[in-house]
């Protein structure tokens, strides 16, 4: 997609919803993308996205890799991608 | 795009998971995260609400709400929305209005339209800015942090002060 030039010249940052973080609403990414917080909504993203088992999702995540760690709570969540399971 | 990732996916699985190294915890386990990070490929549509630090880079409409720590809207940041925090600093856009409970800031190549309200404000030469600033609603008894609190014993000297004046 369009934004391959901007992302060799510039490494984006990893984004990170953290702990606190309470979000509801869409969101698409084209980096890599940690959750540890609280997402309601749908999620798109070009590459990784890694869930830690603080992570309250609902919705639906659809990515390139979902990270999941083991012990994460997916109630009404659906998972479209790679999926790994990892330990902590 | 997707499917020729895929594709090179397993061989990288399978080494992880036959590896016999020793499982060490992980620093991002231990490390408690103080600071959230909105990429600058993120785009949100919706409400965000937080109590950590926050840094955007990316894209938000919506509503940032109840952020009681401090929001940097970087040079890439384009924010649609209300924001609400302790301190807000301002690199990028900004379009709606800005609530500081402390101090807001505005960066030479910040973007602001909407109105400001704060208890202090920093404006860098050469920032954009389009709207009013009112200084008076911010400095409600509620926008007080705790270190500000003046102790007992300062507060009969204060009174005093304040009669005299």
């Amino acid at each position: 997609m369009g934004d391959e030039a901007h992302r060799s010249t510039a490494r984006p940052l990893p984004s990170v919803i953290g702990l606190t973080v309470v979000m509801k609403g869409d969101l698409t990414v084209g980096e890599d993308l940690v959750i540890e917080g609280t997402y309601d909504g749908t999620i798109s993203a070009r590459d990784t996205i890694t869930v830690r088992k603080t992570a309250h999702l609902s919705g639906e995540v659809t990515a390139g890799r979902l990270q999941i760690e083991d012990g994460t709570n997916l109630e009404n969540t659906v998972l479209t991608g790679h999926i790994c399971l990892t330990k902590d | 795009m997707f499917n020729k990732k895929n594709e090179n996916e397993p061989e990288y699985d399978s080494k992880e998971s036959a590896s016999t190294e020793p499982v060490t915890p992980s620093a991002s386990d231990v490390r408690i995260r103080k600071t959230s990070v909105i990429g600058p490929t993120l785009k949100f549509r919706g409400e965000l609400s937080a109590n950590e630090d926050l840094i955007i880079e990316g894209e938000i409409e919506g509503t940032i709400a109840h952020h009681e720590k401090n929001l940097t809207v970087g040079k890439e940041g384009r924010v649609k929305a209300d924001i609400n925090a302790r301190s807000v600093e301002v690199f990028g856009l900004v379009e709606g209005d800005i609530h500081g409970e402390d101090v807001v800031k505005l960066a030479k190549s910040a973007d602001v339209k909407g109105n400001i309200i704060c208890a202090r404000i920093i404006m860098e030469d050469g920032a954009q800015f389009s709207g009013s600033i009112d200084m008076a609603q911010a400095k409600k008894p509620k926008a007080v942090p705790p270190s500000m609190l003046i102790p007992e014993s300062d507060k009969k000297s204060d009174k005093h002060l304040e009669s005299a004046s």
